[in-house]
């Protein structure tokens, strides 16, 4: 358990998750009950005004599968279904949403959520998937922390350093190179406020200028994400250029070896550039620096008569209330103090409206992120009251949702007429609506696996935490180096450079001979070759610079002298660990471990524990099932696989691959904010119909087809394949219908299975 | 041009296309609020200057990512030190010459305009792929659409029973429909050898077994519908006809590329770009009006001189098939087959052998759809670092393509925030190349 502190440290460690999340149970919140009467009754007397009636109450079996599918983003299993339906208590309603709201499955559901808004991707933020998975991570840790709003976004807009450090710099690394953008998209999402038109010219349905624009954008424009990796290389750049004239003096030296080593130097100075490059490779982009002193400037082409075109823009608030700037020199802290406070209305309001929307399926105020000073919800008593609740429940929105699930008007049968968009809705109950692509992804996998919304480790898991073990200990290691041993080292680094250029230059035109010799052999020897001498460069700077560094970091956490580094990798010896396609790990074992920093690969005590904790898993499912001798050690096998296979879309790459089933049904490419859309198409019927789904759903150890092993007599395999997959018995007509299907030849529980998930019932929240 | 499918702008004829085209294999139904009704309006405010007479039905468009090397395909250069060992050959249009690695094409030259000074202002992967498919820069609130979907959104046409747009390839940053609906954006199809997935029936289930299971789902469903008789529900009953008139379809074989013979399959390379380019001409000759193939790999800034001549036989192989088939089958004079990649190659050769990033002057390719044949516009001075004659900004190039199909160059399209945007921002086509 060496690197158990540095799991900590990164928040990568799933054993803490399934720690904490068991303690962090909920409190039932004793206004709960209160705050969903007076939304009702708010509701009430908005009816009456207009004539209209309440929807009737839903059935037990009706708002259990949906307020699984609302709080925890899946159907329930036939386990839950039946204790639910079983219990005779009148508060089991209000027990249920706080059992899910505190449950493992809320995380899942949410991320997509967040995810689809901040647009959130596996591969969205720059080096090698790191830095993104850090920030994923992040989120994930704030949803099932239940991190209040406020802080959330407060922490995503003010945050800056590195990755590992603090994974909400994520935030601003999503727009790297786009500042102006990031303050456009922030503005949206957050106060769902539309200024992307002003960042070109005033806004022409709106009343914000450009100016205004780039005087909210200049709180954050100090915002950095274009960091090269190495922190001094600003300063050791300038030595270069401070040098260059003590060269030139040199030159003119009547020493001739003065003179020598003047000219050497010129030509080594010349690679700078290269060896910062190569030597920030590997960690740049990995931090968000603050840059107090950043200007921003309005635009060269500037065409309004209210300031000069590139003059400076001093930052303003331009709606809600003015910002407190204490510290001119945090700009970012004053910027999300005012952003997320409850004096600055639309913050609320959209955060209020989202989750509204989420249970109900539309806001009360549509679009929630394209606000008007006139924008008027369909009920602004209610809406008024909704943003008091959620400033007074101090922006917990765990607290918030079970408030508007416990509502009798949440709790009612979904609306039967259509509401069209852009028409008025009052909601005498929720929308009819499409399982997102999420739910529906969800809810299929836990018809398959058992155990689907469950932390534990998932593959890659272990390989990304060695991963940032090495880059921050490089990155880390990079930051002891001052900006004279950066000079001095790249200097000398520069006179390898110098020479292996020197040396691929004959190689190119060696090259260029075999080629019209057509001598294929030697071409592809003198071009490993010249790749051979590029590996040199970044050698020697690496022997030069990397590795006395990571020395003096060991010695630094450890107070110890530190053990003889390793001999830097020889060229040829990468290449040939190129060739059987292991370059990296010969650059990764070129540095001595350093506490803290390393984390080893799973060694096989480990992988044996890690089996076997899986193992006593997989049969105490099995005897749930009620499973006994071999079919024990088929169910581990089959279950195995199935732990690898279905998971939840939250543990996918986000997005899903194109093409993928959750992309067939609508999922967010996640690369413009809230893209995902429930429209119908044909792919998705085709997938339902004729894709790999069925054998899945239907295999022997599929969570439906144990419980309808389970059931003995037909009309029992019925009722548990309807309450698996609709989670309510079949009716008499469903009965019979299915008999006369019998008769004529639909035999086997997969031809049931294949209509009902072909049905528009199973794809619709009721 | 008297073909009805070329004359845009009729409101009801593109509501009617926009509906079943799209929804067929596109994702979706059009949600109201984008319904053609919306562009109606904008048909009015645009139609200042009426788009030119078109001159192709259809495109090829054939993607170079990684940045082709100008200087070792259509723009060689010799007797220079930038021109590295590649040698220069002569082709079947007088006074055009091109690099040694596309002896096939030499051949079909006669047929195509090379188009030897674009410019780009983006030399970054991901922003030049990005500004090159849509003529604006890559920004973090908006995505735009690429040709294909502008052609779907502006005019709509062919065959209503198959995508109007298809790309072919794995670039995983195509920007899709942009802020256009997503049922106007292109279809994917990343293996050309697999087609569409999930359009037959899983082994061993037998086709009267399959309907009588959907005979099944309609009836154990009918409560439900009758309950919510909504758009949204019925939407989906519509879709599993449709979804079942497809699999029945004879136009779904389109993707299938076991109908052509071997020595056809072969004649176009048997890799994955090669039988793109074979997939691409059998969805155009049934109606798909746009298929783009991108074939990867270019960024050679190692081992140009290795890896080039080896990329250039499987493109060389598959470009001059593909001209020369749709040429005999008569479908070249309405198809216009576009080559374009992000950037070039700098025409200094680095330590490694190879070409970094160079924007600033680069080449692309056009034959049929109404181009010049045998035709070079443009010109790089003797080493190839600058444009000497005739710069064409990325903008213009697209403007080009859209003017050879009659879009509107004009005409705003407004994103869901009401921005205007136009086919190909502010570019000026290039006329001259056309015949």
């Amino acid at each position: 358990m060496r690197y158990f502190p540095l799991l900590f440290n990164v928040a990568l460690s799933l054993l803490s998750l399934a720690l904490s999340s068991r303690a962090a149970a909920q409190e039932a919140s004793p206004n709960a009950a209160e705050a969903a009467r007076q939304i009702d009754a708010l509701l009430v007397a908005d009816w009456k005004k207009h004539g209209l009636k309440p929807n009737p109450p839903t059935p037990d079996e009706v708002f259990l599968r949906r307020v699984y599918l609302d709080i925890i983003g899946r159907i329930p299993a036939p386990g839950e279904t039946q204790e639910f339906l079983a219990d005779r208590q009148p508060d089991k309603r209000a027990r249920l949403i706080d059992k899910l709201l505190a449950s493992d499955g809320y995380s899942h559901r949410m991320f997509a959520f967040w995810a689809d808004i901040l647009r959130a991707q596996t591969a969205g933020l720059p080096t090698s998937g790191i830095s993104s998975a850090l920030y994923l991570k992040y989120i994930k840790e704030s949803i099932r922390t239940n991190k209040p709003y406020d802080q959330f976004v407060r922490e995503l807009v003010s945050s800056y350093g590195k990755i590992w450090e603090n994974g909400a710099v994520g935030y601003y690394m999503r727009d790297r190179g786009m500042p102006l953008d990031n303050m456009a998209n922030t503005a949206r999402i957050f106060l769902g406020t539309r200024m992307e038109c002003a960042q070109c010219h005033d806004h022409p349905f709106d009343k914000w200028t450009q100016k205004q624009f780039y005087e909210m954008a200049a709180f954050t424009y100090g915002m950095d994400t274009t960091y090269t990796g190495i922190r001094e290389a600003p300063r050791a750049i300038a030595l270069f250029a401070r040098s260059r004239k003590d060269r030139e003096a040199q030159m003119k030296s009547p020493d001739p070896a003065a003179r020598a080593q003047a000219e050497r130097e010129t030509k080594a100075a010349r690679w700078q550039g290269a060896v910062f490059e190569n030597l920030g490779d590997r960690v740049k982009y990995v931090k968000t620096d603050y840059v107090a002193d950043r200007e921003l400037r309005l635009p060269h082409d500037y065409q309004y008569s209210n300031a000069e075109p590139k003059s400076v823009v001093k930052p303003a608030m331009v709606l809600g209330p003015p910002a407190q700037i204490d510290d001119p020199g945090a700009l970012p802290e004053a910027y999300s103090r005012w952003l997320t406070s409850p004096e600055n209305p639309r913050f609320t309001t959209v955060i209020t409206n989202r989750l509204w929307k989420l249970a109900f399926g539309r806001a009360l105020i549509e679009p929630l992120d394209d606000l008007k000073d006139d924008s008027e919800a369909v009920n602004p008593e209610l809406m008024k009251y909704l943003e008091k609740l959620m400033v007074d429940l101090r922006y917990d929105l765990k607290a918030f949702q079970r408030v508007l699930y416990n509502t009798s008007t949440y709790q009612a049968s979904a609306s039967r007429e259509q509401s069209e968009a852009g028409t008025v809705y009052r909601f005498t109950g929720p929308l009819l609506r499409r399982m997102t692509a999420e739910q529906l992804w969800d809810s299929l996998v836990a018809l398959i696996n058992p155990a689907p919304d469950e932390p534990r480790e998932l593959p890659g898991d272990r390989e990304l935490a060695i991963k940032v073990g090495q880059l921050r200990k490089i990155s880390d290691a990079l930051d002891l180096l001052t900006a004279q041993e950066l000079f001095e080292g790249a200097l000398k680094a520069g006179e390898t450079y110098e020479a292996t250029a020197a040396r691929s230059s004959e190689l190119k035109d060696a090259y260029a001979a075999a080629q019209k010799a057509k001598d294929k052999a030697e071409m592809e020897r003198l071009n490993l070759e010249i790749r051979a001498q590029s590996m040199k460069g970044r050698s020697a700077a690496n022997d030069l610079l990397v590795i006395p560094a990571v020395s003096r970091l060991y010695t630094q956490v450890t107070g110890q002298p530190a053990p003889p580094a390793p001999r830097s990798t020889e060229a040829d010896e990468v290449m040939a660990m190129m060739k059987k396609g292991k370059g990296k790990q010969a650059v990764r074992h070129n540095y001595i471990d350093v506490p803290g920093y390393d984390v080893p690969e799973e060694n096989a005590a480990e992988r044996e524990q890690r089996k076997k904790a899986q193992r006593a898993r997989f049969d105490e499912e099995a005897r749930r099932f009620g499973l006994e001798g071999n079919r024990m050690d088929e169910y581990a096998k089959a279950r195995e696989k199935i732990e690898a296979t279905w998971l939840r879309a939250s543990e996918l790459s986000s997005p899903a691959p194109r093409g993928h089933f959750l992309r067939d049904f609508g999922q967010s490419d996640r690369q413009v904010i809230e893209n995902a859309n429930d429209q119908a198409s044909v792919p998705q019927a085709l997938v339902l119909m004729n894709g790999d789904l069925l054998p899945a759903l239907t295999q022997r150890h599929s969570q439906v087809m144990l419980a309808v092993e389970k059931a003995k007599k037909p009309e029992e395999k019925l009722r548990a394949v309807y309450l698996a997959l609709l989670t309510r018995p079949p009716t008499e007509k469903e009965k019979a219908s299915w008999e006369a299907a019998r008769a004529k030849g639909l035999d086997s529980m997969e031809d049931l299975i294949f209509a009902l998930i072909n049905t528009q019932q199973f794809l619709f929240i009721q | 041009m008297s073909d009805p499918l070329l004359r845009a702008n009729e409101h009801s004829r593109r509501r009617f296309i926009a509906r079943t085209a799209s929804s067929l294999l596109g994702v979706g139904l059009l949600p109201e609020i984008f319904s053609p009704c919306v562009s109606g309006a904008e048909v009015t405010a645009g139609a200042a200057e009426a788009p030119r007479a078109a001159t192709a039905m259809n495109v090829i468009y054939l993607y170079m990512g990684g940045g082709q090397s100008q200087f070792e395909t259509w723009d060689p250069k010799e007797g220079v030190p930038t021109a590295g060992p590649t040698k220069i050959i002569k082709t079947s249009a007088d006074g055009i010459r091109i690099a040694e690695h596309l002896p096939r094409m030499a051949k079909q030259m006669h047929h195509a305009t090379v188009l030897r000074s674009l410019k780009s202002t983006q030399g970054a992967h991901e922003q030049g792929v990005y500004y090159m498919r849509t003529s604006y820069t890559l920004r973090g609130t908006i995505r735009h659409p690429a040709m294909g979907t502008w052609l779907s959104h502006l005019q709509g046409g062919g065959n209503p029973k198959l995508p109007s747009s298809v790309f072919v390839g794995n670039d995983s940053n195509h920007p899709g429909a942009g802020f256009l609906p997503a049922s106007q954006g292109p279809f994917f199809v990343s293996n050309p050898e697999n087609g569409i997935k999930n359009v037959t029936l899983r082994q061993g289930l037998a086709e009267d077994r399959f309907a009588s299971r959907l005979a099944l789902a309609n009836e154990l469903d009918q409560d439900f519908r009758a309950s919510f008789p909504q758009s949204g529900v019925k939407a989906y009953s519509e879709m599993y006809d449709q979804a079942i008139t497809l699999m029945k379809s004879e136009d779904i074989k389109a993707f299938d590329l076991t109908e052509e013979p071997d020595e056809m399959r072969n004649a176009y390379g048997r890799e994955a770009f090669g039988q793109g380019c074979l997939l691409a001409r059998r969805l155009v000759e049934r109606g798909v009006r746009f298929v783009e193939v991108s074939m990867g790999d270019w960024d050679t800034h190692a081992a140009n001189f290795i890896r080039i001549p080896v990329l250039c036989e499987t493109l060389d192989r598959a470009l001059s098939t593909l001209l020369s088939d749709l040429h005999s089958r008569g479908m070249l004079q309405k198809t216009l087959m576009v080559l374009t990649t992000e950037f070039g190659r700098t025409p200094n050769i680095n330590a490694n052998v190879g070409r970094d990033h160079h924007p600033q002057a680069f080449s692309a390719v056009l034959a049929g759809g109404g181009v010049k044949g045998g035709y070079i516009y443009g010109k790089t001075d003797k080493q190839g670092y600058e444009v000497e004659e005739d710069e064409i900004h990325v903008p213009d190039f697209n403007a080009t393509i859209a003017s050879a199909l009659g879009l509107p160059l004009k005409q705003p399209v407004f994103s869901t925030s009401r921005r205007p945007f136009t086919v190909a921002d502010k570019g000026e086509p290039v006329l001259d190349v056309f015949a």
